[in-house]
């Protein structure tokens, strides 16, 4: 009996241990998908997000804006200081820890990655396959025009190798390969919707990279006084490739107003839809950001009160010009200022009830100026006369009255004014054109309000121009280092550093021995 | 003839009589010094003839020689022999054995005397923590074993604790020890979510040691070193933490009821300014005094209290015992709405079965906590939480106002009023937790016995947060109803999480005497665990003005707000394991372990890892009398590993968020796998003075490799934006030095005195990192403090190294200046502390007990965010600062720019307990049949002496920056309370 239950435990026991087997480890994904099954069209979406990317104040935006004579972010007392990162942008102080050096290596490489992805689907359909690679083409642009060279990744090669680098003169090749295979394919634009990519898109794309190809050919970027006439030729040829369909807006402001996305003029936008947060999970700012990062905490919106426009890139323009004047009385009755940039006396929606600075600092009259007396020289504004007022503030958008957190204004990458002055640029270059430069300055100046004079048959009248008509649109720094102006002193920077045109590969990304830091740094 | 007869009978009558007079019967009552002992095993010393005394300590024995030696002995009492000398009845009182050289420490997968351990154990039983009422038992460690640090994260109550053992021995988090309960290992982790704080910040998820009923823990043994972890394998590399709960003791039925009431106020002498001094402050800013009065420690602080019940019922017979215990804990923290109920309940069964071949043991412990949080957060930005805006209130200003709507007063968008936060922001938790093992342990033979652990551990949690409609602040729970283009505030969340992590073990142990002095124990054994995860929340944004009941009418919220999302894990992991101790001549002890781990996290074809260790004790002196009473030196070598990355973290993964769109969730590395810690340590285990002194010293060195480190993506490009989790091939270095002590000073029947204390040395440093490879953490939060960091992982340097430009003073014109060109610099400054010590002593005289506690942290410096995003002179007027800013010649324009203006010492020394104690007396209490009665009063965190600025100089906030965690930030952490409490055990 006792021997029985004896055997009965031990058997009861040894079922135990035998019936647990070993399990083999393989991990198991529950709740997400393997990046290679993931849905084409939604992977192509993705490839899209870094679109999304132009529309934060930070990273690409503020290397292409706020490096330049265009805007200033100062230090006020503590505010905006952020470990220095806007100052070292503005005073060419950066080095390759700098947070806007690393933000735009992430931004533009992430996305494409993100492109790489959509292209590697299997059986990706062409017009698919096209508007990947020209995202890619586009991104890729970006960081040339910013590091020169560039890390990517081959078709099939694992994610645990270290990329290999091009060039810039071997990447710019390499996306004007891209963009020639994909143009066949892309579709024409959508006149509703010019945030998908097409075939306007990549001929301004392509007229764009033949304009600073003497720039990036030379692997310094130091080129920009070489003008390569077949160059010029080719940019000419693509300005003309684009549609008739695009064409300019009457007013200058049916670009930015928030139902944009019917306006002619546009060529590639990025999509935001009304009550939609367009940037969920992306960790960055969307378009709203075009009016928070200047209004002051008692303007409407109540904004962060950081970006001001230079003096001396205000004084470009006269003074009543639509482009920066835009008082329509929708606009004072809704923001009480008119758009464009803000100088002088603000006001309370409704345009009549004027604002002050907050009590902690005055309660003064809320005067925008951008005063060389109030701005000392090293970015820090410390006067409490000057505190909270301190500088133009620019506004671009249209804001709109039924959402301001989440508009539906699309963010402007490329339109059709700017086609009109590469081509004028290029003409005046060397290239050869029926086109009269005086034809597309005549053009340019049929807009309503336009009170600027536009000359483009001088590359002066041309760089004003630019200024005039794309500011804020993250063209100034690329326009700088082609006039050969954004390494000179200006008023409010003096570093002349000719290697700075060049932005140094973040430190963190040299653990890829590939890459070699560039020169200067 | 009939002489001879007689007179042969008389003799042997009278040897008759004689033996008959020596084999007489004893009895005798054996007590020890508080009552009569049951169980205590008398024998006649040479004989096999014995008995053992019954519940009132009584025994007789018959036949037994009037010369005869009785030998009374019991486990933990001195066994004394005693000549019977013709007594018939006989007393005996047994002494307490104190040595504790003497004690059985518990060590993984089995347990052995202290004597003949090999490795760096401490083991502290429940006697030296029983009049402590914590809400967690991890705090009931500080202070006590070298070279383990607690620091909890913050006051609140229910707080998360950091527990280090030996220093930081990874990059990444999961630098906490393994926690082992009652066998089980539990998964690790939070178990609660931390709360997304409605867009206002993050906060940290609660301890999972909470759950545990510190009046059922009978030891907490700490395993420090390599020989003693190993066996452990894969998570052994920062210590482990043995947890073992009460049997059922006795063989009489016992019910003890315990209950305590605690107060607890609080105990900073951190302030702001006071109504006075602001207007005082601020001449001629007569737009900022409002003529009314605001005193935050009144209107947001309270005194708060717990009030802990506890019914313990332990019963046994001879080959069973049963344990049930049931507690109440309800808490009341120092911040209004903050709170914890805590309920629990546990059961311990064991049976024998087949006279002792086969034993069952049913452990089962549930409980429950809900909480109440306020509005408290790890990095909230410029506009603050619940904790900043009481802080940064203007004093002049009320935070009432009838005019407006819910009659608090609204300054801005930016600008919080603290109470009505404390009115319209609710953040409870509930969380349920199932522990529960069965184990079975079977006696093949006299040498083989099998064990096989079956455990489950469960955590269910459901966090609910509120924002109320009437609450009015900028980017926070507000949205605009396509609807009608109306804005709508209020927004509801509720998080649910659940876990099931299942233990399987099995293992033989093998003790046999291969001789005489060749002793060997052997044990091997296979383990699997699963660990299940999964969860999912609803928020909802845009509620009706008048709605106060958002967290059960979710479907209130602006139908194109809602958001929803789920998730489910699994990680699995198996070894095998087996060690074999050798004792030799009862001098020398070598123990050997070998444990081959895997885990499902790590990458395909790295899923596995050997750790083997050697450990070797030799006593060079044992149990002598006099000065020198045992001395040992142990030495030990070893490979501990850890798998701390999150599941998922080598194969790349999207999740979609949309039908047409996904987010990229990971950046995958497909080469993946552990850290592993390779340590070595040398140590001593000595008692001397006559047993009074014991101590130990120890030195030890851990080298970890394969640094779990997330990696910026800017390194891979073009990759996933995410940051991506590598081994890094740099080596972090920990070495250290403890020293134990304890003193019995006085050990008489009516006065007894001990002293314990330890002190631990330690320091660590990164190398072959790599001189251009730089890890920024410590991120700090604030107005201007965008991605803003003060501390930097470089080669060469101690981990976590302050990196900062030194501040040098004011000019003339109130702005700062900085040493050089003002630029950050590696200094030599760094917040893990470099020595740490603890001290305590106990003092019983007759039935009076009082003992106290100290410990202290040295060497680190704490950088203080709540003073660089709150407190510089730019913001006195609107807000109120401290005084230290008020007075200072701080310029109203200069910026709050990181630097070592923001840097302090964090040196401190905490007086941690302070418990005085009565015993009633046991004849006043046989009158109302209760068995004993103890009354106690408490003191915790008395005083801290220490010369940071800030709330407390025991922080541990949040900081962590691209998946590095961080040390030694102080944001806004809870403060931390004094607390006075009075308790009452009774045992019927």
């Amino acid at each position: 009996m006792k021997k029985n239950n004896f055997i009965k435990y031990s058997i009861f026991a040894g079922a135990l241990v035998l019936g647990v087997s070993c399990t083999n480890l393989d991990e198991q994904i529950l709740d997400a998908t393997e990046t290679s099954k993931a849905d084409p069209d939604a992977v192509l979406n993705s490839a899209y997000n870094g679109l999304k990317n132009f529309q934060d104040q930070a990273g690409i935006f503020a290397v292409s804006e706020v490096s330049t004579d265009f805007v200033i972010v100062p230090t006020r007392a503590g505010d905006w200081g952020d470990g220095g990162a806007w100052l070292q942008d503005h005073f060419h102080t950066w080095t390759p820890d700098s947070r806007e050096v690393n933000a735009a290596w992430k931004m533009m490489l992430s996305s494409v990655y993100s492109c790489d992805l959509a292209l590697a689907i299997q059986g990706i359909p062409a017009d698919k396959a096209a508007q990947a690679l020209f995202l890619k083409a586009f991104y890729y642009y970006n960081a040339i025009d910013i590091y020169g060279q560039v890390p990517y990744r081959e078709a099939g090669s694992s994610p645990d190798d270290f990329p290999k680098v091009w060039t810039s003169p071997e990447a710019t090749a390499k996306i004007i390969a891209m963009l020639e295979e994909a143009l066949p394919n892309l579709p024409a634009k959508n006149s509703s919707d010019p945030s998908i990519a097409n075939k306007d898109a990549a001929n301004f794309l392509l007229a764009k990279i033949y304009l600073n190809k003497a720039v990036f050919d030379s692997p310094t970027h130091t080129g920009f006084n070489a003008s390569n006439v077949a160059n010029m030729n080719k940019v000419i040829q693509y300005v003309d490739a684009i549609s008739s369909a695009t064409t300019l807006a009457p007013d200058y402001w049916d670009n930015f107003k928030p139902t944009n996305n019917t306006c002619p003029e546009l060529i590639l936008t990025s999509r935001n839809v009304l009550g939609v947060d367009a940037v969920a999970g992306l960790g960055i700012n969307g378009i709203r950001s075009r009016w928070y990062m200047s209004t002051h905490y008692n303007q409407v919106p109540s904004g962060w009160n950081g970006f001001s426009v230079l003096q001396e890139y205000y004084d470009k323009f006269d003074a009543t010009d639509r482009r920066i004047k835009n008082n329509d009385q929708a606009i004072i009755a809704h923001v009480g200022s008119p758009l464009g940039f803000r100088i002088g006396q603000q006001y309370a929606p409704g345009g009549i009830t004027p604002l002050k600075t907050r009590a902690q600092n005055g309660s003064l009259p809320l005067d925008f100026q951008s005063d060389a007396a109030g701005l000392p020289a090293d970015g820090k504004i410390t006067g409490q006369n000057w505190l909270e007022r301190w500088g133009i503030r620019p506004q671009k958008y249209i804001p709109d009255a039924s959402n301001m957190e989440k508009p539906e204004n699309d963010y402007v990458l490329f339109r059709y004014a700017d086609a009109l002055l590469m081509k004028a640029e290029a003409i005046v270059r060397g290239g050869s054109s029926a086109t009269t430069v005086a034809s597309i300055a005549a053009q340019l100046q049929a807009r309503q309000g336009i009170t600027t004079t536009i000359n483009l048959s001088t590359l002066a009248g041309i760089d004003k121009a630019r200024a005039t008509e794309l500011w804020e649109e993250g063209w100034r720094r690329n326009d700088m280092i082609r006039f050969g102006t954004y390494t000179t002193s200006r008023a409010t920077m003096k570093n002349t550093d000719a290697y700075r045109v060049l932005f140094p590969i973040p430190t963190t990304a040299l653990l890829n021995p590939n890459i070699k830091q560039n020169p200067g740094y | 003839m009939k002489k001879c007869l007689f007179k042969g009978l008389m003799v042997f009558l009278t040897i008759l009589c004689t033996s008959l007079t020596y084999s007489q019967d004893v009895s005798g009552t054996v007590s020890d010094s508080s009552g009569p002992l049951p169980g205590v095993s008398v024998l006649v010393k040479g004989t096999t003839n014995g008995a053992q005394t019954d519940l009132d300590g009584k025994f007789n024995i018959r036949n037994v020689g009037s010369n005869a030696v009785l030998i009374f002995s019991f486990i933990g009492f001195q066994t004394q022999e005693i000549n019977v000398a013709g007594k018939s009845n006989i007393k005996v009182t047994l002494v307490a054995e104190n040595a504790e050289l003497k004690e059985v420490v518990v060590i993984g997968y089995g347990s052995v005397r202290k004597k003949d351990a090999t490795g760096a154990v401490d083991q502290l039983s429940s006697k030296k923590f029983d009049n402590i009422a914590a809400t967690n038992p991890a705090s009931l460690l500080q202070g006590k074993v070298a070279g383990v640090q607690i620091t909890s994260s913050s006051g609140e109550p229910g707080a998360g604790n950091a527990i280090r053992v030996r220093g930081n021995s990874s990059l990444r988090g999961g630098n906490g020890p393994l926690i082992v309960v009652d066998g089980v290992p539990l998964a690790g982790g939070e178990i609660t979510s931390g709360g997304t704080s409605l867009g206002n910040g993050t906060s940290s998820a609660k301890d999972p040691l909470s759950f545990i009923n510190q009046n059922d823990i009978e030891s907490m043994t700490v395993l420090k070193d390599a020989s003693s972890t190993a066996i452990y394998g894969a998570r052994g590399a920062n210590g482990v933490i043995i947890i073992t709960t009460k049997k059922g003791k006795s063989k009489v039925p016992e019910l003890t009821y315990e209950t305590s009431y605690t107060t607890s106020s609080y105990a900073s002498k951190f302030d702001v300014l006071s109504t006075d001094a602001f207007i005082a402050a601020t001449p001629g800013q007569d737009a900022n005094h409002f003529g009314s009065s605001f005193d935050w420690k009144k209107q947001v602080l309270q005194t708060g209290s717990t009030r802990n019940h506890n019914l313990t019922f332990s019963s046994g017979t001879d080959n069973s015992n049963t344990r049930v215990s049931l507690g109440m804990a309800n808490t009341d923290g120092i911040l209004k709405t903050t709170g914890l109920d805590k309920y629990t309940v546990s059961l311990y069964n064991s049976n024998d079965f087949l006279k002792g071949r086969l034993k069952l043991e049913t452990r089962v412990s549930y409980s429950n906590i809900k909480d109440q949080r306020g509005l408290t957060t790890d990095n909230t930005g410029y506009i603050g939480d619940l904790l900043s805006s009481s802080l940064y209130w203007n004093p002049t200003r009320s935070v009432y106002d009838a005019s407006q709507p819910g009659g608090f007063t609204r300054v801005s968008g930016d600008y919080i009023n603290p109470v009505h936060i404390l009115n319209s922001y609710s953040n409870n938790g509930d969380l349920s937790k199932f522990l529960g093992s069965l184990t079975t342990t079977v006696k093949i033979t006299n040498n083989l016995k099998y064990t096989m652990v079956f455990g489950m551990e469960t955590s269910n949690s459901t966090v609910k947060q509120q924002a109320l409609p009437d609450l009015n602040i900028q980017d926070f729970a507000t949205a605009t109803n396509p609807a009608d283009l109306k804005t709508y505030r209020g927004q509801g969340v509720i998080t649910n999480d659940q876990r099931v992590n299942k233990t399987i073990e099995h293992n033989f142990t093998y003790t046999k005497d291969i001789t005489r002095n060749i002793n060997l124990n052997a044990v091997a054994g296979y383990s699997y665990y699963n660990y299940n995860s999964n969860g999912n929340f609803v928020s909802a944004k845009g509620f009706a003005p008048t709605q106060t009941n958002i967290l059960d009418n979710m479907e209130g919220g602006i139908p194109t707000e809602t958001r929803t999302g789920s998730y489910k894990g699994l990680v699995e992991m198996q070894s095998i394991f087996a060690r074999a101790s050798l004792a030799f001549y009862n001098k020398l002890n070598v123990d050997l372990t070998v444990r081959r781990d895997g885990s499902s996290k790590a990458a395909d074809g790295l899923k596995y890892g050997n750790f083997p260790s050697l450990g070797i004790a030799y006593k060079l002196v044992d149990g002598k009398d006099g000065l020198l009473n045992d001395i040992k030196f142990r030495g030990n070598i070893g490979k501990t590993g850890n798998t701390e990355f999150p599941r998922n973290s080598s194969v790349g993964i999207i999740e979609y968020n949309g039908p047409d769109q996904f987010v990229i969730v990971n950046n995958a590395n497909s080469q993946l796998t552990w850290e592993t810690t390779t340590s070595y340590g040398l140590g001593t285990d000595f008692t001397l003075l006559k047993n009074k002194l014991t101590g130990s010293i120890d030195y030890y060195n851990k080298n970890t490799t394969d640094l779990i480190i997330g990696i910026p993506s800017t390194s891979g490009q073009p990759s996933p934006a995410g940051i991506k989790y590598t081994n890094l091939p740099a080596n972090l270095i920990n070495t250290g030095v403890e020293v134990s002590l304890s003193y019995k000073a006085i050990q008489t029947n009516d006065l007894t005195w001990d002293l314990s204390g330890n002190m631990a040395f330690l320091s660590n440093e990164i190398k072959n990192l790599g001189a251009s490879n730089v890890y920024n953490v410590g991120s700090i939060a604030g107005a201007g403090l965008t991605d803003s960091y003060v501390q930097r992982i470089q080669d060469g340097y101690p981990l976590y190294t302050y990196f900062l430009p030194t501040f040098t003073g004011y000019d003339a014109n109130g702005l700062s200046q900085y040493a050089g060109d003002g630029t950050p610099q590696m200094l030599d400054k760094q917040p893990l502390p470099t020595m740490t010590a603890g001290f305590s002593t106990s003092l019983t005289y007759k039935n009076l007990d009082f003992s106290t506690s100290f410990y202290g942290q040295f060497g680190n410096y704490l950088f203080n965010n709540t003073n660089i995003a709150l407190f510089y002179k730019n913001q006195l007027g609107g807000k109120n600062v401290t005084p230290e800013v008020a007075n200072s010649v701080q310029s109203t324009s200069d910026a709050n720019t990181p630097s070592t203006k923001y840097l302090e010492k964090g040196d401190f020394v905490r007086m941690g307990n302070l418990t005085l104690g009565y015993t009633f007396k046991a004849d006043l209490l046989d009158k109302i049949n209760v068995k004993s009665a103890r009354f106690y009063v408490n003191g915790s965190n008395l005083f801290v002496i220490t010369k940071y600025s800030g709330f407390d100089p025991e922080v541990d906030t949040n900081k962590t920056l691209n998946g590095i965690p961080s040390a030694g930030i102080d944001y806004l952490s809870y403060p931390r309370a004094r607390t006075f409490s009075l308790g009452l055990n009774v045992t019927f």
